[in-house]
Order: C-alpha cells, then structure tokens, then sequence
C-alpha cells in the first residue's frame, strides 16, 4: 500500500511523518528499497555525467576577474542612470498590470531633523554595512541629488481608518499619518501632508498638495485612478508608486510595482516598477532613472503598514476565487474535506494566491484552532508573503506542541525561518540544538539541521565547531545535496 | 514557454546572505554584485554550458557577464521574499537562449556555404559490453531534454520541484511529471540490465 508514496519520496515531497512512515516501510519492503538504491545510483551518475560534459569546463572567477567584473558594472550604472522610460505604449501597460499600490509623497529638501524625516546617511548605515568601502562609492551615481526620502521606521499612522465617499480632505498632523479607504483602495498620508480626495464611479482622485502618501490601488478598467500635484499628475496604470512634492515644488515618483504614467507641462512619461521619475521646475522636463534601495526600502515598508493599518481585510485579489468557508459550514465537514481544503489552500498559495490561502485558513483554524496541519500551513504562507516573523511565532507555538513529531518539526522549521529569513544565528541554535538532540539520527532534515547549524555558528565566529559539523554532514549525508553542500561550504571556509 | 532549458551548477544555499547581498545591488552598491559575481560565476556559467552547449568559452565569458550585468535592472523586478538562487538560475537560461536565438539566424547564413552538422550532437553510441554506469550514462544522454533538464537541476542542483518550475517556466506538475519519466525510463533500465545480464539492449 505504502509502496505508492515511493515516488514521493524520491521526489522529496513527503512531509515529515508521512517521510517517517515511508522509511520505516524502506525496511520492510525490498522492492522499494531496491528501486531507491537504484535511484541512488542514478543520481550518481547524472552528477558525473554532468561534471564531465559541464563541470570541468567551468572555472570559479580569481578575484582579479572579479574587480574586471565591478568596473564594467560600474560603467554600466553610469549607462542606466540616464536610462529613460519615456514612450511606452500606454495600452500595453495596461494590460500587462496585475497589482497596485501607490505611494506618493512630497519630500522636503530641508535639514534632516523633522520627525518624519530620515536623513540619508542614516537610511544607507541601515542597508550596507560596507557601503561606506573606499573604491569608487558606487552608489553615488544612482543617487545623485541628497533628496530626503521619507523613512518609514518612525512614522506613525493612526489605527483608525477613514472609508471615504465623495470628495473630503485628508490632513495628516505633524506626528501622524492618516490612513483611508476608497473603496477597494487605500491611501496613507505621511505625517505634514495634505491631500484632496474625490471618490466616485468613475475616477477616483488625490490632489496632493503638500507632504507625501502612500497607495494600494486596485485594478480597474473602468474607474481611473489620478494623483494630481502642483507639478505633474501621476496616473496609474496598476500599480504601487510613491510620489513626492517639496515645497519648493519638486516631484518626485518612485514606482514599486507595475507602471504609471508621468504628465508633466509638456511631456508624458511612463515610469516602470524600480524607476524614479522627477520634475524640479515646470520647464526642467521629467527625469527618470532606477530608484535606490533606499528609495524602494522606504516604500516597502509603507506598503506592509498599509496592509497591517486596514481593520477590513485588504482584497488585493478581489473576489475571482472565492475561498468563502464560514465557521459554521467548517464545522460539518468531514476530515477529509478538510485535507481537501488544506490541499486547495497549498495549491493557492503555490500558485501565487498567498493572500487568499491566509485568508481561507484563518477561517478555517476559527473553527479548528487545533489543527497542527493548518497551522503549518499558514506559516508556510507567511514566510512566502516574507513575514518571518510572523511564521516564526506560530513554529514557535507549534514547537511546544505535546507530540514529539509536531513539535521537532517546528522546531526545525523555526530555525529554518532564523537563519534563512531572520539571519539571527542565535535564534537559529535555539532551535536547531532541541531539534538535533530529540529527533532520530535518521531523521529527515537532520542534515539540513547540521548544515545550518554550522552556518550559524560561522556567522557566530566559531569556526572550528562549524567545520566539524560540517565534516560530518559529508560524512553521513556524502553524495546527497546536503553532503555536496556541506562540502561546497567546507571548501569555501577553508583556505 | 521555454522548451529547451539547462541544468544548473552547484551553489551554497544560503539565502540568508544572497537576500542582504540583492539588498544592497538595489542600492547600486557594486561591491555586492561583485560578491554575488564571485560567488554564483560558477553557477552561471554552467547554466550557460548546459543551455548552449557548443558556446565557445569567449562567448561563455561574455554571456557570464550578460548575466551579472542585467542584474542593476532586473533586481529591481526581484522580489526579495523569494529565494535568489533559481532565480539567477533562471535569468542565466534566459539570457542564453537569447543568445542562442540570435546566434543561431547568423549560424544558418553561415551553414548555406559550409554544411557541418552544428546542432547534431553528440555522444557516439558505445559498443560492446556495458557496465552498469555506462548504461545509465547513454540512457540519461537519450532522455528528451526537457526530462534531462529536471533531473540534472533536481539531482545535481538540489533545487526544489517549485524552485524548477520557476526556473523552467513550467506548471509545477510538468516538473514531477518529468522527473517521473526519468525516473521510470532509467530505473527500468537498471532492472533490465539486471534480469539479462550481459545483454547491452539500451532500449529506452
Ligand atoms: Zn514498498
């Protein structure tokens, strides 16, 4: 009966018990044994095939070719931050927009010491620890004006969101953002910012006056969505963008997602995902080159505050699939359909639908707060939608869970999430020392356990520990990934 | 979409590093993309190789770097939650193919004069008694590429069936579904080889 999962297994795919399951059945069973051993080889031999016909014709880069490497880099950011996005067909753009968001600001070019405002030099000591490396400060030329960004990390926006109907203005105190619906998009001022919002049927506008805002904006065909400012106005194609306006009437778009198309006096310009438009003056033209990390890191976190800020759920997929489940209707189900469902939400989430799988299954452990399986599996979705922190929480649970299965499995999914996601090496010991020590020494994910271990305790200096770990990974694990990475480390950290 | 793909290199996973290192190529830091250079030209170039086989190794050289230039734009388009690895893997097949595509307009023109058989590879069947190893190298050079392409990034890779569906542009299904094949096909040969031995039918 068993029999039937060995492809599975092969393939990797089996979860933890179902893997436990399966290897004690490899005892029992010659057949599969037999045809696992087989597999064994073949890997074996595809491994050698390969290196033959690829491996030996490949080289790792000497570090001299790796400095020929960065000067040609450098001239290539030279070359791209004059790039211009200037004449895309509109229609195109609009049919190749999925998902929206906007962000628009107006950023102040005056000394760094207003609240809401972070001075440049602290937003890139937060990104690159050795950024500030003599050779050539690379980034200057990307970068080129000292424009102040708003950084998000000291904002505050009210809890309290508004749903707009008709034309209101929004104004954000100097200490706080504000926050507002219309209908299914959503706007969040900056603290000192000023805006008019008319929402209607058939357009929905922000006459930004003063300060900056963030926007998630829904697609739509038949409603426009048009942030007007002094200089220029933004519409949006389907997208998720910032705008900024200076008091002394500089605008700046940095565009997260999808597209959006720049009207200036005189000219249009259509301003991709990782791009930068501006206008300084009324005559000057818009200027468009990539935006900076710390331009897009300043927006990724207003977008995270704009999904955490709304007490309704944010419908970024709006209602194609309906994931609907009520608790009561839950309740009646067998277990088996509840499989199904997990099964739906696994297939959801794999398939890009993380908002909707989260959804479904925050319903559904409503009526089933006891399910381990769903629990895994809305970890699974938060660490796909990059919330580690919010996956480690439920591991963490999950790790103190009475059955030993459940609980080793968490905990190594909770030093997976620390060390890959997190890059807390300590964090990661944490859990992946109870693991190592109550699982079995065939159990699945010990030699990622080992292998991970000795990263963290090489990102904790402690080498030597590391290294036999390390050896021990190749020991046990040989020709099998995890050996072949062990050994790939091994080398590396070696001289 | 992509019929024809490579397979790829060993790498470290460890995504950990490769998410801090895509940070900072997003702020233009080209230090960051030099380690990322460093520590992924391998990879590269063997996706380069196994997409394109006969490339020579200037084009390889120049294609390697193609690749780790694209970069300053495309990681732009990347989005930091996913692991960077297959999805370098899959920017280097990509590149490739491009090349390939254009080189291979200029190499018809080019075989109107003088007719060599390019694109005919390779691996001239062995004679005589087969060994175990042996048999298993001719059957996985005559998979179809595509089922070859998965196992050589699920075996000699170690990347995951979503992590192959991505690189490949495949349904996640297409992944096991040729990872089944191969599978089948090769096993089957083992067991054949076992009920005769000594025959070297390499029926696949
Ligand atoms: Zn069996």
């Amino acid at each position: 009966m068993v029999c039937k999962y060995l492809y599975k297994y092969l393939d990797g795919r089996l979860d933890w018990e179902d893997r436990r399951l399966f290897e004690d059945h490899l005892a029992h069973c010659p057949a599969c044994l037999q045809q696992t051993s087989d597999w064994q080889q073949i890997l074996t031999v595809a491994a050698s095939l390969d290196n033959k016909d690829v491996g030996a014709r490949v080289a790792p880069p000497s570090s001299l070719d790796v400095q020929r490497f960065e000067t040609m880099a450098r001239k290539r950011i030279e070359h791209l931050g004059r790039l211009s996005f200037l004449g895309r067909p509109l229609a195109v753009a609009i049919a190749a927009a999925v998902l929206l968001g906007i962000a628009i600001g107006v950023w102040k070019n005056e000394a760094p010491d207003t609240p809401h405002v972070a001075a440049p030099a602290a937003v890139s000591s937060r990104v690159a620890p050795h950024k500030s490396d003599t050779s050539g400060a690379p980034s200057q030329s990307l970068s080129e004006a000292p424009l102040v960004s708003p950084s998000a990390t000291d904002v505050h926006f009210d809890t309290k969101v508004k749903e707009l109907t008709g034309s209101e203005t929004l104004h954000a105190s100097a200490h706080n953002g504000q926050c507002a619906h219309m209908g299914p998009d959503t706007l969040c001022l900056f603290p000192k910012s000023r805006a008019e919002v008319m929402v209607s049927d058939k357009a929905h506008v922000v006459a930004l006056q003063s300060g900056s805002a963030v926007f998630y904006v829904q697609p739509n065909e038949t409603r426009e969505f048009r942030v007007t400012t002094p200089l220029g106005t933004v519409v949006v194609v389907g997208t998720r963008f910032s705008v900024t306006v200076t008091p002394e009437h500089m605008l700046q778009v940095v565009v997260k997602k999808g597209t959006v198309r720049v009207e200036g006096d005189n000219e249009a310009a259509m301003v991709q995902k990782g791009a930068v438009a501006r206008i300084v003056s009324e005559k000057s033209g818009i200027v468009t080159r990539l935006a900076t990390w710390d331009e897009l890191a300043a927006f990724s976190v207003l977008s995270k505050m704009i999904e955490e800020v709304p007490a309704k759920p944010l419908h970024l997929k709006s209602a194609k699939k309906p994931v609907v489940h009520d608790a009561h209707q839950l309740q009646d189900t067998a277990q088996a359909q509840s499989l199904k469902m997990l099964d739906t939400w696994r297939k959801e989430m794999i398939a890009g639908d993380v908002d909707g799988a989260i959804e479904g299954l925050l319903r559904y452990l409503q009526a089933h707060p006891n399910d381990v399986d769903a629990r895994f599996l809305l970890a699974t979705c938060h660490k796909r939608k990059g919330h580690p922190k919010e996956a480690l929480a439920l591991y963490q649970q999950l790790a103190q869970h009475q059955t030993l299965s459940v609980a080793n499995r968490a905990a190594y999914l909770a030093g997976d999430v620390c060390i890959k996601q997190l890059s807390n090496p300590q964090c990661a010991l944490q859990y992946f020392t109870p693991f190592l020590d109550h699982s079995g020494r065939d159990a699945p994910q010990r030699g990622e356990a080992l292998y991970y271990k000795a990263e963290a305790l090489l990102q904790l200096g402690q080498k030597k520990e590391a290294t036999q770990i390390l050896e021990s990974v190749v020991h046990t694990f040989g020709r099998t990934g995890i050996g072949q990475r062990a050994r790939n480390r091994l080398r590396e950290i070696q001289p | 979409m992509i019929k024809q793909i490579s397979k790829p290199p060993l790498a470290i996973d460890d995504s950990a590093v490769d998410a801090t290192l895509v940070k900072r190529v997003q702020g233009g830091d080209v230090r960051a993309l030099g380690d990322l250079y460093a520590r992924y030209s391998v990879m590269v170039q063997k996706a380069v190789v196994r997409t394109m086989p006969r490339i020579s190794d200037a084009d390889r050289e120049d294609l390697v770097h193609d690749v780790f230039l694209s970069l300053l734009k495309l990681v732009n388009k990347f989005d930091r939650a996913r692991v960077f690895r297959p999805w370098l893997y899959g920017v280097a097949i990509k590149k490739t193919q491009n090349f390939r595509r254009k080189r291979s307009v200029r190499a018809l023109l080019l075989r109107q004069r003088a007719t060599n058989s390019e694109d005919n590879p390779v691996h001239p069947p062995a004679d005589g008694q087969l060994e175990n190893a042996e048999i298993m190298e001719k059957g996985l050079s005559s998979l179809p590429a595509g089922q070859k392409d998965v196992l050589i990034l699920h075996a000699v890779e170690g990347f995951k069936g979503e992590e192959i569906a991505e690189i490949l542009e495949i349904e996640i299904n297409t992944v096991w579904s040729r990872l089944h094949r191969a599978r089948k096909t090769m096993l089957q040969l083992l067991e054949n080889e076992r009920e005769e031995p000594g025959g070297h039918e390499n029926g696949v």
